[in-house]
């Protein structure tokens, strides 16, 4: 006959973690924390490493850096918090991405002998296809939002892009007039650029997502736990306990927040940017004063628990053993560590060879 | 033996901006001992929470006093277990032989005495009930397995032994109210105290819930040899179980004896805006006493009224619905599930017509709070129908202009104000709905002065009283001029005069042609101001009709699991004997009842 206990602990099929919940009795619950440190710090050094392959050796390793990223989301997907990452955090990472990329594209250092492809200003004002885009691009926009803000934010951004090809190609078909306004300003755009620009988005993606892991599947006891085993005192460990546990109060209490501010008619009439960030600033004063209320009778709890009087702490169900998935993550980490920066290899460059 | 005792204490806190605070303790002296259930009665702003922390030695010895100006800030002495728990003392250094005043007595009075707050969540410091129970019991460095076998212990002996095999994966926010408040009562059980202090342990409770706290303290009390003193606005639990009580008000005590000698001064109560019981009120309104005082109990009521052998009025008119009104909100086979799986809501249907007074009830978690963010926009992806003034809430765009016609006023004022001028407070709705700049001063100063403070009108509503955050709240709505106002737990936490103030602001709004839908546990509340009652049991509408009609159904309320007020248990009582009579469900018409039969005699 089955166990009682065993029932009620497989009935429990969710459990809290720092940011979310994930699920219980798999793999990832089981991995220790020593584990995802360790695996934040190699991703950093390897990311970090990765991008300085001279492209003369190939350039920077994108298929590295594409298994690093498959090897956190396959963790993400067995924990079951794939899917709370990619309906919240990951629509806030991707432009965060998209603009480390852009950016990398337009002010990277260029490269000796590099090719200019690039204008950030022609010189002259083209109509053609660029102006076709402009237009529809707004009209469409507009009818949707009546916002003429809303709408010319997009359309410039894609008479810009357009803008550049046609001019570069000189094709007579892209461009129909031309109006000289002022001198050209123009950007060298090395060859590589686009390609080093999207393994640097990929890169900070990855360490952007083993983080996410982190927090995601990461419980106090186990921090704590794994400060004690390195020999942290119980206060300081307590404290890095307290300060991630808190996330997860401090996302529940934004919630309730920002209900509330809906209630008070914040979303009837469509704001601008502008008003939508005064009242993402106006949820920090409520936010701020729960906080500090929290913080005080949370001061009291932990007196009247004796924490200021204890002369230490007994370790009870928090401390574990690294188990044979950690030794294997950890093994792979280590190998692609000396692969990529003690050998100097590049997984990529096997392919491209 | 006394466990504590009281002499001439006086407190106040250290001010770090502007003028010196006043005394928030004056003069107290009393005596708890061994084996008491002490009741600590006051209204909001007495100074009960600081007493609680004077006497767990919060006060002064983690809230401190500027250095040399102890005699100023603590007065009087705090014996704890007989020894010097605070005092005052000229102490002379060893080293310099410079005599200073100095701050004396126990550092530390845990684990002996234990402390439990309001708001159980705000004293969770971990994130799993087993580590929740057994932090303490790690800060006393107890060997594991006594930490193992007290933590089980300490489970089963508030009724959450059930948990125990997941307590390890179960997050303290995921337990309901009530075992929220078990929970944290479980944490300093298993540090076997002898001493517990528990400041309004039951106030987010619903009325069953309570029942069971105060049940599950009294047992340990009586298991453990504990001393109980409990803060608690509640007067049936203080009346039942308190064997000694201490009123206060500013700082004062204003009565100290036996429940029996405190709660005879009907005065008391009146001038200082105290909680009475519904019994104890109608004895002091009907005149009617038991063995020489005022009645306590049902039984004690009916012993009491059975002894003068008269009739009572038999007859009492309800006013009829407002049929024939607009339908306001419409509900049909309503379904709600949260993202994590748990169905909140199954086939919820009802409807409200315009101009009524609804009180939504239920235990916790029975789906009032959901079915209420439903209708004002705020959880959109339901299964089903709703309607709010004939708009359908599955239209999105619907969806974003309902704050313009249902106001919701949340349960914790200090999550909903955002600004640091109450203008700016009552106006930021109106402004997000681009109202005039001439008609938002209009509105904001109505609305302000049909709360009372348009006094305040240029404060910073972080330093309004808790009562005035409250109304604040309530006009930041009412300036809005919802169609609908939805209240959550309108008086949780307030004394009896803010409740009663928030209570008929209500009323006049509702008279002046406000729907409104009250979401609470407070029976006394729905039996003195609703003529309709909606209640919801695990997700669905139980009953929909008469307060009376639901008060007066023993079978109803057994199974939504609703304690009714101490008026209606009376009524039960007094039915059994006398099946003719109709159900009285409140204080007034009781009183009514019983002083029409004096008329008549």
């Amino acid at each position: 006959m089955a166990n009682p206990d065993d029932n009620a602990r497989t009935e429990k099929k969710y459990v809290r973690t720092f940011i979310f919940s994930m699920r219980t009795g798999t793999p990832v619950e089981k991995l220790h924390v020593i584990t995802k440190v360790f695996m934040i710090v190699a991703f950093s050094i390897l990311t970090l490493y990765m991008f300085d392959i001279p492209v003369s050796q190939g350039g920077p390793d994108i298929i590295g850096l594409f298994l690093m990223m498959a090897l956190t989301f396959i963790l993400l997907a067995i924990s079951r918090t794939a899917k709370y990452l990619v309906t919240s955090y990951l629509v806030l990472s991707i432009p965060v991405l998209l603009a480390q990329f852009f950016w990398w594209l337009f002010f990277s250092e260029s490269l000796p002998g590099a090719k200019m492809t690039f204008y950030l200003w022609p010189g002259f004002l083209p109509i053609g296809i660029s102006t076709v885009v402009l237009v529809v691009t707004f009209v469409l926009v507009y009818l949707k939002t009546r916002s003429i803000f809303v709408s010319l934010t997009p359309a410039l951004l894609l008479w810009w892009f357009t803008v550049m090809p046609s001019v570069l190609s000189y094709s007579p078909l892209a461009t129909w007039f031309k109006f000289p306004l002022g001198g050209a300003y123009s950007f060298s755009l090395p060859q590589w650029s686009a390609y080093v620009g999207f393994a640097k988005a990929l890169g900070y993606g990855v360490l952007i997502y083993t983080s996410f892991l982190f927090l995601l599947t990461t419980r106090d006891a186990e921090i704590g736990g794994a400060l004690r085993q390195l020999r942290v005192s119980f206060r300081k460990a307590f404290f890095v306990m307290l300060m991630f546990r808190n996330l997860n109060t401090i996302l529940l209490d934004y919630e309730s927040i920002r209900m509330a501010q809906v209630a008070r008619a914040s979303t009837v009439i469509r704001s601008g940017i502008l008003s939508r960030m005064k009242d993402l600033a106006y949820v920090s004063i409520p936010l701020v004063a729960t906080m500090i209320r929290r913080s005080t009778e949370m001061g009291v709890a932990l007196y009247a628990r004796g924490f200021e009087a204890s002369k230490g702490m007994t370790d009870y169900k928090e401390t574990k053993r690294l188990s044979s998935i950690d030794y294997m993550i950890m093994g792979i980490l280590v190998a692609f560590l000396i692969y990529e920066v003690i050998l100097g290899h590049s997984i990529t460059a096997l392919f491209v060879r | 033996m006394s466990v504590l005792e009281v002499n001439g204490f006086w407190w106040k806190y250290r001010s770090y901006v502007g003028a010196e605070n006043p005394y928030t303790l004056r003069d107290l002296t009393f005596k708890v001992n061994k084996g008491d259930f002490f009741g600590i009665i006051g209204p909001s702003g007495a100074g009960k929470t600081t007493l609680c922390y004077a006497l767990t030695g919060i006060i002064p010895h983690v809230f401190n006093v500027p250095y040399g100006k102890e005699r100023e800030h603590v007065k009087g002495e705090i014996k704890l277990f007989g020894q010097t728990l605070t005092k005052v003392e000229a102490v002379t250094d060893g080293k310099t032989g410079k005599t200073a005043d100095k701050i004396v007595g126990m550092k530390q009075t845990a684990p002996r005495v234990g402390l439990l707050l309001q708001d159980p969540e705000n004293q969770f410091l971990r994130m799993d009930l087993l580590h929740e129970i057994s932090f303490g019991m790690q800060m006393l460095q107890l060997p594991e397995s006594e930490i193992e076998k007290r933590a089980k212990e300490a489970l089963e002996v508030v009724g959450l032994g059930s948990l125990w095999p997941i307590a390890d994966l179960v997050h303290p926010n995921e337990l309901s109210g009530g075992q929220k408040q078990r929970a944290a009562i479980a944490s300093f059980i298993a540090l076997r105290p002898e001493l517990l202090v528990l400041d309004e342990p039951m106030s987010n409770l619903d009325p069953e819930g309570k029942l069971s706290i105060i049940k599950a303290i009294d047992s340990i009390r009586n298991q453990y040899d504990l001393t109980i003193i409990v803060v608690e606005h509640n007067p049936e639990v203080i009346q039942k179980y308190a064997n000694k009580v201490l009123a206060m008000n500013n700082g004062q005590a204003i009565a100290y004896g036996t429940t029996e000698e405190v709660y005879s001064q009907s005065k008391l109560f009146e001038e200082n805006g105290l909680y009475a019981s519904d019994i104890t009120r109608i004895g002091w309104q009907s005149g009617l006493s038991y063995q020489g005082r005022v009645p306590f109990t049902v039984d004690e009521m009916l012993e009491a009224f059975e002894s003068k052998k008269e009739t009572i009025l038999t007859d009492i008119e309800d006013d009829p619905p407002p049929e024939n009104a607009e339908e306001i909100i419409s509900i049909k086979n309503l379904d709600f599930s949260y993202e994590d799986g748990t169905q909140a809501l199954k086939g919820v249907n009802f409807t409200i017509r315009k101009g009524e007074y609804v009180g939504l009830i239920g235990q916790n978690g029975a789906g009032k709070s959901t079915i209420s963010k439903v209708i004002s926009g705020l959880y959109k992806n339901f299964q089903g129908e709703a309607k709010v003034m004939g708009l359908n809430l599955r239209d999105r765009k619907v969806i974003q202009k309902i704050p313009c016609y249902v106001g919701y006023v949340f349960q914790n004022p200090d999550n909903q104000i955002f600004m640091r001028k109450v203008y700016d407070e009552v106006a930021y709705g109106l402004k997000n709905l681009k109202i005039p700049q001439q008609e938002i001063d209009q509105r904001v100063n109505e609305a302000l002065k049909s709360v009372g403070l348009l006094a305040k009108i240029n404060e910073d509503p972080m330093f309004l009283g808790k009562g005035e955050k409250r109304r604040l709240t309530v006009a930041s709505i009412l300036a809005m001029n919802p169609k609908i106002m939805i209240v959550d737990e309108p008086t949780t936490g307030q004394d009896f005069r803010m409740s009663e103030d928030i209570m008929d602001l209500l009323e006049e709004l509702n008279k002046s042609g406000t729907t409104i839908l009250a979401i609470t546990h407070d029976m006394t509340l729905v039996s003195e101001h609703t003529k309709r009652v909606i209640v919801m049991h695990e997700g669905s509408v139980l009953y929909d009709g008469s307060t009376r009609g639901f008060f007066a159904d023993e079978v109803l309320l057994e199974i939504a699991g609703i304690i009714p007020p101490m008026a209606v248990r009376f009524s039960h009582a007094y039915m059994k004997k006398h099946p003719s009579s109709p159900c009285f469900i409140n204080t007034k018409e009781w009183v009514t009842a019983l002083n029409h039969q004096e008329e008549t005699a």
